[in-house]
């Protein structure tokens, strides 16, 4: 049976200036990612993995080569438009937007798409935000009012909330203690397993590496895969 | 939808930053507003002084001049008034009626004088009567002055300063066809038993007799003074001179002319445009800039020291502004970068962030409004106080060497007309300004650090 590619690295090269050298990050990496498979990229600090994490979510431009979501060059399809309607992000540090509560950051989802935004939006977003495990009676509270995995739990939520089938994770356990972590990593493989996205995750720790279906590691401005678990 | 609704929660939830950037908006606004209402009244004043002092432009000749530099009397000529250089300054848009005035004199051996001066409150008219030097009562003849004018009703009828009491005025073919009527003064009429429809003779220097018709009989606060004048045709005038002229084809008649304009703000640019088409600098345009200079002249200190406070708060305030809007943005270039990770446009993102800037400075425009709007009063009662009042009593003691006020076309205006009239109130034109300088600066001051900001791609944004 053939591979569907969701997410394509096509010779992607990636450098920059520090203290007037060059320091090569990528060097042609080509990689083509499945639909609907967790994959985790690990690599050691400083070894490139955030900015590829960057490259994929158009947050940054390639020096060269090309980056295709199902075929088409994200370039060509706008790296705004990109962002708004084919991927969501989580970050290390939550990233919400601190007057806001829970259901509001989740509910501001819908409005960031081209796609027609459905009239329950908070209802929707509370039924989303109980499947990441937050009730309402935390959906109703600053965001900053939460704890980490309680925060990470909402960003999750929001990233559920785009209807999106790629979803980017740049070290999303990594503020997490072990429980939360866990408890994290076995959300994103049932968003992978259960709603069929491709999960892409960059992360320090084997074990999360572990849960995922196919492990990666940078190297060199390469990606290796480490192991298939299907 | 999110931008509003966002936008509102972040004011709504971040009140101790709101209350910042808005007693700092407040503050610049204030200042800036009160300068402007400061300076926009005193726009005002001297737009009412021009009104008051009227439409009216006078092509005179500079006897002051002549005076100081000594003009020798073969070149007084230059003092000449040209009818043809009025007639050509007289096509000018900004003219509604050009008044062209001749003077002349006829007498009579029969009719009384209604000149008089008052000695204790009653009249006492002057005698025509002297003794000569063999001891014998001689009469002489009675003068009139005769006003020519160029229409039917002269320019002293139509500004208000007198008004007839009976008949009426002369068709403007009989003042074009040099008709002998004559409108004469009440006092004239009393003194002469003369009513509208009777006929005057009146003779010239040279013996020649014509009869004019009483068309009307005037009335007035100065008629008393003016009681031998009669207004009559400056074709009769003219007509009547060239008979009495040896050279009447070079005779220029004319003695007065005066251009009304149809808006007394039109009057400047008036006199800026006409001035070149005199024929000498000993003549000019005379709307009565030195009236309109010496009254305003207070006026101009604090104007400048309005205009002074404008541009260095509206220079401070950007500056402040941006300076607090910078760190405004700046503290939420987290929030950026997470919006245009999850693809929400630029501009979108700079429309939140105006939005938000520019609901806090409505409501610092609004206070300050009601602030300067008060303040403001408090610098005008003291303008009033300090700088007209008491300019006045300076301005009294100086005096015009040439000027004949019961001639003078120009409206009364003085220091305590202006005081009353100075009040600094905000119109509806001056909030409309304010309005506008406030979202002016606010945009401006919005934009330039979003801007910055939105020059870097997401990530570094993300990063810093």
């Amino acid at each position: 049976m053939e591979k569907e590619i969701q997410f394509e690295f096509k010779n992607v090269s990636y450098s920059y200036i520090d203290g007037g050298k060059q320091r090569v990050i990528l060097s042609g990496l080509s990689y083509a990612f499945e639909k609907g498979k967790f994959y985790t990229i690990l690599g050691p600090s400083g070894s490139g993995k955030s900015t590829l994490l960057a490259l994929a979510s158009a947050l940054d431009k390639p020096e060269s080569g090309t980056i295709e979501y199902e075929g088409k060059n994200i370039q060509k399809i706008g790296f705004t438009k990109y962002r708004r309607n084919c991927m969501a992000i989580i970050f290390q540090k939550y990233n919400l937007t601190d007057y806001l509560n829970g259901v509001e950051n989740v509910e501001s989802s819908f409005y960031i798409t081209d796609k027609k935004a459905p009239p329950n939006k908070k209802e929707l977003s509370y039924k989303i935000l109980s499947s990441v495990g937050i009730v309402q009676s935390k959906a109703d509270r600053q965001v900053n009012k939460l704890s980490g995995g309680e925060q990470q739990r909402v960003a999750i939520a929001r990233a559920l909330a785009k209807d999106v089938s790629l979803v980017f994770g740049d070290e999303p356990t990594g503020a997490l203690d072990t429980a939360t972590s866990n408890e994290v990593i076995e959300l994103f493989t049932r968003l992978s397993r259960e709603y069929g996205k491709t999960i892409v995750l960059v992360t320090h720790s084997d074990e999360v590496a572990a849960s995922s279906d196919i492990a990666l590691r940078l190297n060199e401005g390469k990606l290796e895969e480490m192991k298939g678990n299907e | 939808m999110r931008i509003l609704n966002h936008g509102f929660l972040s004011l709504i939830r971040k009140p101790a930053k709101v209350l910042m950037i808005f007693a700092i908006l407040f503050v610049v606004f204030s200042l800036l507003f009160t300068g402007v209402i400061i300076q926009n009244s005193i726009d005002e004043s001297k737009v009412y002084i021009r009104k008051q002092l009227g439409a009216a432009v006078e092509y005179k000749a500079d006897y002051q001049k002549a005076y100081n530099e000594e003009l020798a009397e073969e070149d007084y000529s230059k003092l000449q008034l040209s009818k043809a250089v009025a007639e050509d300054i007289a096509k000018d848009s900004a003219v509604s009626q050009a008044y062209y005035t001749s003077s002349s004199s006829l007498t009579s051996s029969t009719m009384k004088t209604a000149d008089y001066w008052e000695r204790d409150g009653k009249k006492e008219y002057f005698d025509n009567t002297y003794t000569d030097e063999n001891g014998n009562e001689v009469k002489e003849d009675v003068y009139f002055q005769l006003n020519g004018g160029n229409v039917a009703e002269p320019i002293e009828f139509s500004e208000g300063k007198y008004f007839l009491v009976d008949g009426g005025f002369p068709t403007e073919v009989q003042v074009e066809a040099g008709y002998p009527y004559a409108m004469i003064s009440k006092e004239l009429a009393e003194r002469n038993n003369l009513v509208v429809g009777d006929f005057m003779e009146l003779k010239d220097r040279g013996e020649h007799t014509y009869e004019l018709e009483i068309l009307g009989i005037y009335d007035g606060d100065k008629a008393g003074n003016m009681g031998n004048t009669m207004f009559v045709s400056y074709e009769f005038n003219s007509m009547m001179q060239s008979m009495n002229s040896e050279n009447s084809e070079t005779m220029d008649t004319v003695s007065r002319i005066i251009f009304m304009l149809d808006d007394p703000l039109e009057v400047d640019g008036f006199v800026e445009r006409n001035a070149s088409k005199l024929p000498s600098e000993y003549n000019y345009l005379d709307a009565a800039t030195a009236q309109f200079d010496t009254l305003t002249k207070p006026l101009d200190l604090i104007s400048l020291i309005a205009s002074l406070l404008i541009w260095v708060v509206f220079g401070a305030g950007i500056i402040i502004i941006i300076a607090i809007v910078s760190i405004f943005v700046r503290d939420r270039k987290f929030e950026v970068g997470l919006l245009l990770s999850c693809g929400e446009s630029k501009l979108r993102i700079i429309i939140q962030f105006v939005y938000e800037i520019l609901c806090i400075g409505l409501v610092a425009f609004v206070f300050a409004i009601v602030v300067s709007n008060v303040s403001s009063t408090f610098v005008s009662d003291w303008i009033v106080e300090n700088q007209l009042v008491e300019k006045e009593t300076v301005q009294e003691q100086g005096s015009a060497y040439f000027e004949t006020s019961d001639e003078s076309v120009f409206g009364e205006v003085n220091m305590n007309n202006i005081a009353e009239d100075f009040n600094v109130s905000i119109n509806q034109d001056v909030v409309y300004n304010l309005f506008l300088i406030n979202i002016v600066l606010l945009i401006l001051a919005s934009l330039v650090p979003l801007s910055i900001i939105m020059m870097f791609n997401p990530r570094q944004v993300l990063q810093d």
